[in-house]
């Protein structure tokens, strides 16, 4: 039985719950109270997690903290088919990690933006928002790339990899601290996309689902 | 593009009314012993919220020193609120009462920090910023008042990117419901909100409504489907008390808004209803969906309200909203008596 | 090679990236823009704003035949004009309209135009041998990217405001032999990032 330390508003809790589900996998589901209770730094969470973050999942007595870390945890030990984490191509392994760790740099960025808007964390606004559009220029300039060569998601391929999943949240979040996607339409056709994967369903947050089909 | 003309050009007029800022559980959770300090916004305006000998108090969030955050200290038993910096020490009027650097010397008269008006109802933390015309009440709350509300669940604020005008709209927003709510809160087959009748009681703005009651079946159990009343006390608050069509038993559900900013505000809720052992997380969860539902779409709103907005005959109570509040911001420049009259003239249009 | 700024008329999006069934983002000057494409495919360009409560249109849907805004199911025409409403349902509908404005189509690109109608400047068209490069928004003002633009090699820029200190510079770059189509676009957008680092580190 795996069990996820959550929270509902967090982005990262959210592509762990994304994958829990597309891989159909039984959980329990034990909420941490971020904000504003800030159980997150009480001794109890500390105990579990020394970095204080979240999400965390125990899955067999084991504990692994850092979403990316989880999503290939998940990935690698409960897809068979190794759709999102394509362990028998080890040429598709480097650049799935290169865009893993670009979501850790999201989250440094357009994540802690969030916090500051939406629950009032005092921190350098400016330099949040102008690392968050830096990334969000970069990533926009991939997917236009992607697409011009035929491909849909950030590692090439046919489905979307764990990739997708990591960067997914606080780019389709972003807005909430401040940060406009007016300027990135390669950014927006993928988030498109990404919400019209079967199964998907939005966080608070998220604009609502548009119409199913007619996928682009 | 030249920016849309904003409904009121003057927001001062909000200063002399009560506002949430935080709910004393949050403050539990602040600091030991439940005194706090807690750092809020309201209007702008950074304020420190504590307990001190058991009085709740709202204060600049500056010490008269050097400046240094307030709410960075701490209480000091149950007492006086220390600054983190240099140790200044402020009673419950914001007077520094012991500089630790020079204890024997005269306390400075320039040396406090500004004290508003603060009390606490209904576990919630008020603030009144501008109390030189003492004309006005904390808002309405029935979920005290009525035995048949057996148990009340004051939930913990949640913050949007909108300012708290828009919420308050979207609150009583009739016609969004079929919409943006489709089998959440409403059939969508009822699409066509009723216009009734709005009125101005003791600064209040009351309405009354009856979805149809054939939307029973289309809906989740816990949709509180009824004949909805509302209270609402300018400016931002609202009661809505519900007689359920399901079981015929009161269900309130109570919100108000704090203008933290032109485009952010914190909103406190309040649940009650008639079955002592529902788990809380029942009626909770269901308005966190609902609440996911709207936000993303009211943030994508311009905070201000805009006089250049197209307004229709179903967009009957916000229309009525914002006449009040254009009359308020007008009255607010002439004066006490003047912003008195036009906050509690009584207008009946359903008599 | 040349770098100038678009006035009256201006780029707002490649051609091909407005496709069917969802909605682009844009902006002309300070107005901000919707685009979508109609299932008789043609390109519409509207201020993404609802009239009613000023909601983004953009949030809301590409219906193929209309655009529905997200918050009240209010649904604008081809022509921009309100068709339905989601809580007046066969009722008379006030005459309000989406803000349209003239559209044109050329060389790869999608053209909006304040005034009447929309005329892409006739100097600024695709020749052969050129391919059209990936749009670059800037966070600098329109006349210093043109200015910083001028001089790059076999480019041809034409910079659109979006904003007092934003613009998206559009442009053509000439292939080079036995290049393909994206390895130019790939060098030219190399070449215009390169130029935005020095620009917007000045700034």
């Amino acid at each position: 039985m795996i069990t996820l330390f959550d929270y509902a508003l967090s982005g990262n809790c959210f592509k762990v719950r994304l994958l829990l589900n597309w891989l159909g996998l039984a959980h329990e589901v034990k909420p941490v109270d971020f904000y504003p209770g800030f159980e997150h730094r009480s001794d109890a969470f500390l105990t579990i997690n020394p970095l204080g973050q979240l999400p965390v999942i125990e899955d067999d007595g084991e504990i692994i903290r850092d979403a990316q870390a989880i999503l290939v945890h998940l990935a690698a030990r409960y897809d068979p088919r190794g759709h999102w984490y394509p362990l028998d191509e080890p040429h598709r392994l480097g650049p799935i990690q290169t865009w893993l760790a670009f979501a850790d740099a999201l989250t440094a960025t357009i994540s802690a933006a969030r916090q500051h808007d939406a629950m009032f964390f005092d921190l350098d606004i400016a330099s949040a928002r102008a690392g968050g559009h830096r990334l969000l220029r970069i990533l926009d300039e991939h997917l236009w790339f992607a697409e011009l060569e035929g491909h849909d998601w950030i590692c090439p391929g046919d489905r979307p990899t764990v990739a997708d999943i990591a960067c997914f949240p606080y780019v389709a979040l972003s807005e909430e601290g401040g940060i406009s996607q007016a300027d990135y339409p390669a950014v927006l056709r993928w988030v498109d996309r990404f919400t019209r994967l079967k199964g998907f369903q939005p966080m608070a947050g998220m604009l609502p689902l548009p119409l199913a089909g007619a996928a682009t | 593009m030249a920016s849309p003309r904003p409904l009121v050009a003057d927001r001062t007029y909000l200063r002399h009314f009560w506002h949430p800022v935080c709910t004393v559980a949050e403050l539990d959770r602040a600091g030991p012993s439940g005194t706090g300090p807690l750092g809020v916004t309201l209007l702008d305006q950074p304020l420190v919220i504590a307990r001190l000998d058991g009085k709740f108090v709202a204060m600049d969030d500056r010490c008269a020193h050097r400046f240094a955050k307030l709410s960075a200290g701490k209480v000091i038993d149950g007492k006086v609120l220390q600054c983190p910096y240099h140790g200044w020490q402020y009673n419950d009027a914001g007077r520094c009462v012991r500089m630790p650097a020079c204890p024997k010397e005269a306390i400075p008269a320039k040396a406090l920090t500004r004290a508003y008006a603060c009390a606490e109802r209904y576990g919630i933390v008020w603030v009144r910023l501008d109390s030189s015309w003492d004309c006005t009440e904390i808002p309405y709350c029935g979920a005290w008042d009525d035995p048949e509300l057996k148990r009340v669940i004051v939930a913990d604020p949640y913050d949007w990117g909108s300012s708290a005008e828009r919420r308050w709209e979207n609150f009583t927003d009739f016609s969004h419901f079929a919409y943006v709510h489709p089998g959440t809160l409403y059939d969508p087959a009822y699409a066509e909100p009723a216009i009734v009748p709005t009125d101005r009681v003791g600064g209040e703005l009351r309405f009354y409504m009856e979805p149809g009651k054939e939307m029973l079946g289309s809906l989740p159990p816990d949709s509180p489907l009824g004949s909805f009343n509302y209270r609402t006390s300018m400016p931002f608050a609202i009661n809505l008390s519900i007689r359920l069509y399901r079981d015929d038993s009161q269900f309130l559900l109570w919100t108000a808004s704090s203008p933290v900013s032109e485009n952010t505000c914190r909103n406190f809720m309040i649940i009650a209803h008639a079955d002592p052992d529902l788990d809380d997380e029942v009626p909770l969860n269901f308005q966190k969906v609902v609440l996911m539902e709207d936000q993303p779409i009211i943030e994508t709103q311009p905070g201000p309200l805009s006089l250049e907005e197209i307004s229709l005959p179903t967009d009957k109570i916000s229309n009525q909203y914002r006449k009040w509040h254009r009359e308020l911001s007008a009255a607010a420049v002439n004066g006490a008596d003047a912003f008195r009259a036009a906050l509690l003239t009584d207008i009946l249009e359903s008599a | 090679m040349t770098a100038t700024v678009a006035i009256g008329t201006q780029p707002v999006a490649l051609e091909r990236d407005v496709r069917a069934a969802s909605l682009v983002r844009s902006a002309l000057g300070d107005m901000p823009l919707v685009l979508w494409r109609c299932d008789q495919g043609e390109i519409h360009v509207w201020e993404d704003n609802c009239p009613h409560r000023s909601v983004r249109l953009s949030a809301g849907r590409n219906l193929g035949d209309c655009l529905e805004d997200i918050y009240h199911g209010w649904r604008f025409g081809r022509d921009g004009a309100l068709i339905s409403i989601h809580a007046a349902k066969g009722k008379e509908l006030p005459r309000i309209s989406a803000r349209v404005l003239p559209v044109a189509t050329g060389s790869g690109l999608v053209w909006a135009g304040a005034g009447n109608q929309a005329v892409p400047p006739t100097d600024f068209a695709i020749t052969a041998g050129e391919v059209v490069m990936r749009p670059l928004p800037f966070s600098v003002g329109a006349a210093s990217v043109a200015a910083a633009c001028a001089g790059l090699e076999g480019l041809r820029i034409l910079v659109s405001p979006t904003g007092r200190t934003s613009a998206t510079a559009y442009g053509f770059v000439r292939r080079r032999q036995a290049e393909s189509d994206a390895d130019a676009a790939r060098r030219a957008n190399a070449t215009l990032s390169a130029a935005r680092r020095k620009l917007e580190a000045a700034a």
